[in-house]
Formats: C-alpha cells, structure tokens, sequence
C-alpha cells in the first residue's frame, strides 16, 4: 500500500509539473504567468455567469436541432416530389414545403438572434487578458543558429565589447519587458521598427558568439547558458 | 560516524562526497555525459536539506523520489524538477507517506 501511494505520489506530481507549470510559471522561471493571473482575475466573472452561460447552450442547441430537422424534413420533400412527378401532389408538396421553409427561416432567425445575445453577454472574452502586455510586445521565439552561418573564433576583447555596447541601451522607463527565458526579457521600440531591446538581468551567465552569414554580415549571437 | 557534535550517516557522507566531486566537476571542467552538473549540485544540496529534516525510517520512500528527481533532470529544466521534488515532498507528507 506504501509503494503504490509513492509511484501515485510520483505520477501525480510528473503531470502536475508537465501539464499545469507551462500555465503558472512563465518560460520554466519562478516568474508568474501574466496571463495566469488575469484568468484569475476574470474567473469570478466567469463562474457568476456560467449557469446563465450553460442555459443559453442549451437553448441554442434544441433550437439548432429543431431547425435542422425541418431543414432534413424539408430536403425530403423536395426528393419525394422529384420522384413522384404527380401535378397534383407536387403542389400539396409544394405548400408543405413552403410552411416548413417558412418555419425553418423563422427558426434560423431566432438561431442567430441568440447565438448574438449570447457572444455579446458572453462571461468570458478570450483575448482581454492579453490587454495586460502592451501591444508593441513581441512574442520572441528562441531560435537555433542556421547551420550555414559560420562561427567565428571569439577572443576575450570582442566579447567583452560587445558586451558593453549590449549594456549600454538604455529602455524608456515605462517600458515593460516581456521575460522569454531565464534572466532574459525583451521589448519592442515601437511596431514600426524591427529594433528589439534585450534585458539580461544581472547574474544570468551568457556568452557573447559571432557569426559570419553567407552573406559575409557578423552577427552576434546571445547564447544562455 | 560523528564530526564534531554531528552525526552523519554512511548515506548523507555519499552525498557530501557527490556534492564535493560535482564541485571539482564544475572547477575543473570535467565532463559528465548527459547530466547537467550545475543541476545536479543543486539537487545534491537540496537533498542534503531535506535529508536532514527527515528520519531513516523513511528512507525507502525519499530513495524512490531521489532516483526519478535525477532521471528526470536528463529531461526536464531544473525549475520543473525541484517543482516536482517539492510537490513531491508535500503530497509525503499530506498522504501520509512520511
């Protein structure tokens, strides 16, 4: 009984760690996840209206149903009509038809005034808590070096100037930094230019690379550790 | 064996000699395949904390969580594995394990 409360223990904490850390932590840093806490922040919200919530899907979905079986109903005719050639009751059909059609469009119509109703009531908006990041952020992915790129051997001067001119940009203060990986956050000028700024917090251990392109352009490369 | 006023089991040296070769590992840039040695001092002196704070009955229970927590570092980044260590630790403890 002991062991198997240690590997249900042990299995419990994995999937916690794999599936509900992404979601809280930001970038596998003891960072809390923005995002995290405006669902935090939304989710009285959500919870006040889900019952109203729940009863609106339900409605919509009879009311969907119903007006898909008219529309089956309705399909039905129309073949059995085809098939039977009749004059006579192709216009019994026909008048049929027309009040299940009408039926139909009136059900379609009332579908979608609800389905309106309940997007415009709806608890929850998806893309509000993004509203916590300026829209100037990026959302930065780190990338591996291209294999035609050719490194170039570093020696200790060039890693240190370049150092100090990474050191030596200076953010607006009311800038805010989006953190993409330990020690490390970004923030975007402005959405015109392409310019990125860098901000490595003090400790984080980083070597300065440079790359030649194919093109003969040097880059450097920030390479965590 | 006692050193000082301390009492230090035969496991708890092991781990003080694990912690003290990981040390050398790092100064001297000796290399270790697989195994992030940085991680694995970290986890060494966390276990060396948690250790102390746990009698030798349950051995068995921490030895099972130790082996996964070093499995584990050949796959997951280090803040994931001593989330997973802790939680570990605290669901011992709330289920009675330890």
């Amino acid at each position: 009984m002991q062991k198997l409360k240690i590997f249900i223990i042990i299995a419990v904490s994995f999937l916690t760690v794999k599936l509900l850390t992404p979601q809280i932590f930001l970038a596998n840093t003891p960072r809390i996840n923005p995002l995290f806490v405006a669902h935090l922040k939304n989710s009285p919200y959500y919870l006040v209206n889900l019952p109203a919530n729940i009863l609106a899907y339900l409605k919509n979905t009879v009311k969907n149903t119903t007006a898909n079986i008219a529309q089956n109903t309705s399909r039905m005719t129309d073949s059995l009509m085809v098939k039977t050639g009749n004059q006579t009751s192709s216009l019994s059909q026909k008048s049929k038809i027309s009040a299940i059609s009408n039926s139909s469009s009136t059900n379609n119509r009332s579908t979608t005034q609800t389905s309106s109703v309940s997007q415009r009531t709806g608890p929850y908006v998806k893309d509000q808590p993004l509203s916590v990041f300026p829209t100037q952020l990026p959302q930065p992915t780190l990338l591996p070096v291209p294999s035609d790129w050719k490194r170039l051997p570093a020696e200790k001067e060039e890693i240190v100037s370049a150092v100090d001119k990474l050191a030596s940009v200076t953010p607006p203060p009311q800038a805010s930094f989006l953190p993409v990986a330990e020690g490390v956050s970004v923030y975007k000028k402005d959405s015109s230019s392409n310019e990125i700024i860098l901000k490595i917090d003090k400790g984080t251990q980083y070597t300065v690379e440079h790359f030649q392109l194919p093109n003969g352009e040097i880059r450097e490369i920030i390479v965590l550790e | 064996m006692y050193i000082g006023p301390f009492y230090f089991d035969t496991k708890e040296i092991f781990l003080i000699l694990a912690a003290i070769f990981l040390g050398l590992a790092i100064a001297f840039n000796w290399p270790l395949w697989w195994f992030d040695k940085r991680v694995l001092l970290t986890l060494v002196i966390l276990i060396l904390i948690t250790k102390g704070l746990l009698p030798a009955i349950h051995n068995e229970a921490f030895f099972i969580l130790v082996i996964t927590t070093i499995f584990l570092t050949l796959y997951l980044p280090i803040f994931q594995i001593i989330l997973f260590y802790f939680i570990s630790f605290i669901l011992f403890r709330f289920l009675k394990v330890i």
